[in-house]
């Protein structure tokens, strides 16, 4: 009997995974532990071992397969064993089904990170049955009235008169078309510019630039002509002759892409500027380097006390350290800190858990490790999960201040900018002192300008006296 | 009753006193030289060493469960085992007179009469029939590995370590006991050599025993049944109902065959009923044979004898043996005996002093046995130590081997087991010979029946006469006889079965066909009609018992439950069970006459449910049941008995035919909602499906389940699957209903296709009402639509007049009803 490789449910909230390379091919003998694909949630990169020896008999997936968890993705067993009994169905999602369509946005990501749309509607009630056919026959089952007791969607509600004459009345698609739809990567507009009417594949939305404007149509195709066959998008056509590198959103950026314009969408951002004397900063920063290696503190930098400065701020400011969802707030106790780390394949931001009940060599240690994670791709999936606060730094970049992008559902988040000279009267006095950036960011909805500028002013002056810091 | 006893007031009325017989207690004088004549030095000798043999096996049992070990042999025996030591002369005492034809039946307490019963068969059977036994049951499984260790190599030394092999590898739960380890010590039995099983219920064998007698009397075979039961067993109410059954007058003013079926109740008493004292305590009789004056006038021959002394009841046996092939039975014999051990490992024996064991064991009829073969020169104190020697030996052996894993293993896949539940064969005839009956079957009612018309309505639609119709208990009725003209071995009996013809007819007609032995009238003792039909089924004989209304299935209980259910699987389907019991289910007869239970046997493994709804399936299904092996609990509805068939097109057919055990009927088909029924409720369920066609255009698909064990899912499947919906319907209470198994199997295998959820409807969970008011407590055609209505599919136009919504769950499961 050949053994299944399932795809492994790799965290608490990972629904799914992408696949991102295969290392071994049908027909190889592996060894039991010998990796065979490489998958990726939306934020690191896991290898998926061989569970027993054997012939790889069969992959049920292709490169870039977005694979729910716990689905069979291979076969290993001995040559010529049947694996039919162990492939899975097809996955690909249906494209018209309402909840699909927000499903696939959700169901890779943290659940901290996208607001739930499917929310704001109260409970539908659909029997198995009318599940079933709306799934065959791709039926839309949001709008629908269920007529069933209590209200609960039942086969005739898919069936009935009005619902056939509206599945009529929808203009038709190419078959080319409809199979681009089906997969999943396309929506298909009200209207068409084939013949009839009909949708032709020029006329398909990819689904992941929903906003993004069409560039002019340089090589315009007739109707159902034979260059519609391929499989790219129209705008790969144009791209290629350019010569230029196209790379499908896919991964961690097509994750990111999502979410930072969610988060621009469905919050009330703005951005406070201000900045800290950072002497203090810049003087307790040299003691650290100098200090005995042995203390282990001459690693800590300048954006560890920064966060950690932070981290204690928010303990006063409970309103900062906040999650919007659901119209309600809710504040913690704790600090969750998140920080932005760059990386080759994008921005990631992992927590330090409990900051405020770090040292600065714990907290400085934890960052340390979590960014050399990010940079490695072996940063767990449960190390993204739960931040209340996020801190996000380019000051080493030169930025002198900047509207860093909120993480919803958190309400707050802070950029930090370069050290530069301000002008500061000091008793009559024009003195120039180093002054760190802040810019804080804060979702209006939740929090207002005054109490956010009061967070910042605080921790403006936290930083400022950074040694007291220290003795919280 | 019978028109031939006429009941003379006159006699009635007159003055006189009833006398009862003077009963001999230890009336036995043991005459040595008449002992040595009758029973010779080998002999006598045979009895010490069948005593001695039981002896040693018990104590053995006794130091394995207490001490773990035997003769350096280590073992957990993590089984039941209640001894008998002390006992060994009254078991070894009753069998020397018996032959392997005499069946016993015994207690949970019956080691020592297994043995005794095997040792005395053993001796009496000659080698080459001993051999072809042994080579024979089981396919000469034990016999292989018996061969492996038996100091003999043929013949009857052989065969004891057969006896002691099989009795204890099955006390031990191995595969290789006479009962694949399905029975264990309490149910430890071998037929071939007359050793019948024994019953952990107490008084359990009492009745069968006596349905034993009667598959010999009617059978016209050899030999005697005892039943040996405990002193405490005479409490139970089933005890008293065999010997009333096993007395009736009509087996002597009555029968053509005259004479009582040939049972012996024997009580082992030894004073005790667990902790409890019978004599002095829990019962009044003083001393237990007093009880048989309550019997007939002949107080059941009943003695009480010395069970102490084995010569006393070796010739107790002798002589009734003599009155009950006269058919001068029953017989009650009070054996007085005494065990030195307790009720079970278990027991401290906190409920009597040590002094008076001590009394007893000064008594053991071992050592006075002994001290009687030495004293009459049968034997010298050598020959006696090499007899306890030798049997110290083979138990040792024996022992080894029945707990060697690889000699002994145990059964291990529960496939096995579950075969083990049902027979599943088709017998035609339960014997050979020509079925006896007072007329030829084509003069008998049959003719008349089969005039008759066999489908209720005729072209246009309209019923016939209803004289002229065949009705449901007509189709019965055929199934019977035609059955009864078949199988030599078939008998039936209920209260009213002859004269009366049934209380609803359904046996008019097989007075005059039948002779008294094969249909009678018992006495009003349901727990004894059940049980002696059991006692007949398994001793290979066809019975039909009736239970008037499935309401007295209460007074049958452990004899439905315990026994019908269970032997074929105990016995690892040595025995089958080859009975059919006729129940019906009333309907304006009230509380305790109107109840539909079929739930209640629907939970009990080894039993077969059927329950037809139509006078077709009604023939089809009791034909089914009569060729069958297996024991069927067969439902019938006091609603249908006079209805005509009027679904199955062409009516019930002339001929005998069978329905196919498990199908379910689809007596209307649609394609909107399923409506599945067990019982009379059919027919509502019909209505509702006119008025849910008519009125709201929903098409019903009308399925009569007809089976409750077993039963094919797979059509039903298949019309859920169809029409998304269904409800389920019976006249069952709905509490506990069988009908919530068939939804909650349903809802599994056909859950993706399910537009609602499955919905039950069943009677009230209260008490039958009277007639007048019986349309609040049954399911009407009315109920079905409202939950339709209401859990199901709205149906439009419709309101519902009856409380059928889900709150309406939570609110009687909170209170109860």
């Amino acid at each position: 009997m050949a053994v299944p490789v399932v795809m492994p449910k790799l965290g608490n909230s990972v629904e799914s995974s992408i696949i991102v390379a295969w290392k071994k091919h049908a027909g190889e003998r592996v060894n039991e532990g010998d990796v065979i694909a490489e998958v990726e949630t939306d934020k690191a990169v896991q290898e998926i071992t061989a569970p027993s020896s054997g012939v790889l008999l069969a992959t049920f997936y292709a490169v870039g397969d977005d694979v729910p968890v716990m689905v069979n993705i291979a076969a290993i067993g001995d040559m010529g064993e049947s694996v039919d009994s162990l492939r899975t169905g097809n996955l690909t999602p249906q494209p018209s089904l309402a909840t699909a369509e927000e499903g696939s946005l959700l169901s890779r990501s943290n659940s901290s990170s996208i607001p739930e749309r499917m929310s704001e509607s109260a409970f539908v009630a659909v029997s198995p049955r009318a599940r079933g056919l709306a799934l065959r026959r791709k039926l839309a089952l949001s709008g629908i009235v269920g007529t069933g007791p209590g209200g609960r969607i039942i086969e005739r509600d898919l069936i009935g008169h009005d619902v056939q004459a509206a599945l009529e009345r929808q203009p038709k698609l190419t078959p080319v078309a409809q199979a681009k739809v089906s997969g999943g990567e396309y929506s298909a507009p009200a209207q068409g510019s084939g013949v009839g009417g009909r949708i032709t594949t020029r006329d398909l939305i990819p689904k992941f630039a929903i906003d993004t404007p069409q560039p002019p149509d340089l090589y315009p195709l007739a109707a159902d002509s034979a260059l519609q066959v391929s499989a790219a998008p129209k705008r790969t056509l144009i791209a290629d002759a350019n010569g230029a590198k196209v790379t499908v959103l896919k991964g961690v950026r097509k994750v990111i892409a999502a979410r930072m314009l969610e988060s621009l969408r469905t919050t009330a951002q703005l951005t406070l500027n201000s900045s800290a004397d950072a002497r203090a900063l810049q003087a307790y920063r040299r003691r650290l380097k100098d200090s005995a290696d042995t203390l282990g503190l001459r690693g800590v930098t300048i954006n560890d006390l920064v966060m950690y400065a932070t981290a204690h701020t928010l303990m006063q400011f409970p309103d900062l350290n906040a999650h919007l969802k659901d119209s309600a707030i809710t504040q913690y106790n704790d600090i969750q800190l998140g920080f932005a780390v760059d990386t080759p394949r994008g921005l990631i931001v992992p927590v330090i858990k409990d900051a405020a009940t770090l040292s600065l060599r714990q907290l400085a240690a934890a960052a340390a490790r979590l960014a050399a994670a990010c940079q490695s791709g072996t940063l767990k999936p449960d190390e993204l999960d739960g931040g209340t606060f996020t801190v996000s730094n380019l000051g080493s970049l030169g930025i002198e201040s900047f509207t860093p992008v909120l993480n919803p559902p958190q309400v707050g988040i802070l950029g930090v900018g370069a050290i530069q000279l301000k002008p500061v009267d000091v008793d009559g006095e024009t003195q120039f002192i180093p002054h760190i950036g802040l810019s804080l960011t804060i979702d209006h909805q939740a929090v207002d300008g005054a109490p956010g500028a009061r967070f910042l002013q605080a921790l403006a002056r936290n930083i400022a006296q950074f040694d007291l810091m220290l003795a919280l | 009753m019978t028109k031939t006893l006429l009941i003379d007031p006159l006699q009635a009325r007159e003055r006189t006193t009833i006398t009862a017989p003077e009963l001999p207690v230890n009336a036995y004088v043991s005459d040595p030289e008449r002992e040595a004549r009758r029973y010779g030095a080998d002999g006598l000798r045979r009895i010490y060493r069948d005593m001695v043999y039981i002896r040693e096996f018990e104590t053995m049992l006794d130091r394995i469960k207490k001490e773990g070990s035997y003769e350096g042999i280590e073992y957990n025996h993590r089984g039941p085992a209640h001894l008998s030591i002390g006992q060994e002369a009254s078991a070894v005492g009753q069998c020397v007179n018996l032959d392997p034809d005499d069946f016993i039946f015994g207690s949970h307490r019956s080691h020592g009469e297994i043995l005794a019963k095997g040792l005395s068969a053993i001796e009496k059977l000659d080698e080459s029939r001993l051999t072809t036994i042994m080579q024979t049951y089981m396919d000469g499984a034990i016999l292989r590995v018996v061969e492996t260790f038996a100091a003999g190599t043929s013949g009857r030394d052989l065969a004891i370590d057969y006896l002691m092999y099989g009795a204890l590898a099955e006390i031990f739960a191995r595969a290789t006991g006479f009962n694949k380890g399905m029975g264990g010590s309490m149910h430890t039995f071998f037929p071939p050599f007359g050793i019948m099983p024994n019953n952990a219920i107490v008084g359990g064998s009492a009745d069968i025993a006596v349905g034993s007698a009667l598959y010999k009397l009617v059978n016209r075979k050899p030999g005697i049944v005892i039943a040996n039961i405990g002193d405490a067993s005479m409490g139970c109410g089933p005890v008293w109902e065999a010997m009333m059954f096993a007395a009736m007058d009509q087996y002597h003013t009555l029968w053509e065959r005259g004479g009582h079926p040939p049972i012996l109740f024997n009580f082992m008493n030894n004073f005790y009923g667990m902790g409890g004292q019978p004599q002095g305590e829990t019962m009044g009789f003083g001393m237990l044979a007093r009880a048989a004056l309550g019997v007939n006038p002949q107080a059941m021959h009943a003695e009480r004898i010395d069970g102490y002394n084995p010569l006393a009841v070796a010739d107790a046996i002798e002589r009734k043996r003599e009155l009950l092939e006269r058919g001068e039975g029953p017989v009650m014999l009070d054996t007085i005996t005494y065990r030195f051990t307790g009720h079970s490992p278990s027991d401290a024996s906190s409920y009597r002093e040590k002094s008076e064991i001590d009394l007893w064991r000064q008594q053991d009829s071992l050592i006075a046995f002994g001290e009687y073969l030495t004293t009459n020169a049968h034997a010298d104190d050598s020959q006696l130590e090499a007899m306890r020697a030798d049997a110290t030996q083979r138990i040792t052996r024996v022992l080894k081997a029945a707990i060697a894993p690889d000699l002994s293993p145990r059964i291990r896949l529960g496939s096995q087991i579950g075969a083990m539940m049902f027979s599943n064969q088709k017998i035609d005839r339960m014997d050979a010979g020509e079925p006896e009956a007072l007329q030829p079957l084509n003069e008998t009612r049959l003719k008349v029946t089969r005039e008759k018309f066999r489908f209720g309505l005729d072209a246009e639609g309209k019923p016939h006469p209803k004289l002229k119709t065949l009705t449901y208990a007509e189709a019965l009725f055929e199934a019977m006889i035609e059955r009864f003209y078949a199988d030599p071995t078939m008998i039936a009996y209920g209260e009213e079965n002859r004269d009366w013809g049934g209380a609803f007819g359904v046996y008019r007609g097989l007075t005059e066909a039948l002779p008294y032995h094969r249909l009678f009238n018992p006495p009003i003792a349901e727990a004894a009609i059940v049980g002696t039909a059991v006692g007949y089924a398994l001793s290979g004989g066809r019975v039909v018992a009736e239970l008037m209304y499935c309401d007295f299935m209460g007074r049958a209980g452990d004899e439905i439950f315990n026994q019908m259910a269970k032997w074929q699987s105990m016995s690892a389907n040595v025995l089958k069970m080859p009975l059919v019991l006729r129940v019906s289910v009333g309907s304006k007869y009230g509380a305790q006459h109107s109840q539909d239970w079929s739930s209640l046997v629907a939970h009990i493994p080894g039993l077969k449910v059927y329950f037809p709804a139509t006078p077709y399936d009604a023939k089809g299904m009791l034909t089914l049941a009569l060729r069958g092996t297996d024991p069927v609990v067969f439902f019938e509805s006091q609603r249908l008995y006079t209805e005509s068939e009027t679904i199955v097109a062409g009516g019930v057919p002339v001929e005998s035919y069978e329905i196919e055990e498990g199908e379910p009927a689809i007596y209307r088909t649609g394609d909107d909602i399923t409506l599945v029924t067990i019982g009379a409720t059919l027919y509502r369920a019909l209505e509702a499906a006119e008025v849910l066609k008519a009125k709201y255009g929903l098409s019903a698909e009308v399925i009569d389940a007809r089976f409750i064990n077993p039963l094919n899912y797979d059509p039903l499947v298949q019309s859920v699957k169809k029409t998304g919906r269904v409800l389920l319907a019976s006249d069952a209470c709905e509490r506990g209903s069988f009908l919530h198994t068939m939804a909650s199997n349903l809802s599994q295998l056909a859950f993706d296709y399910l537009d609602a959820p499955v919905a039950v409807v069943g009677a009230r969970n209260w008490i039958t009402p009277p007639a007048e008011m019986e349309d609040l407590f049954f399911p009407q055609a009315e109920w079905i639509i409202d939950t339709i209505h209401e859990r199901i599919v709205p149906l439009t136009g419709h309101t519902a007049t009856t409380e059928q919504a889900t709150d309406e769950i939570l609110r009687r499961n909170k209170a109860g009803i």
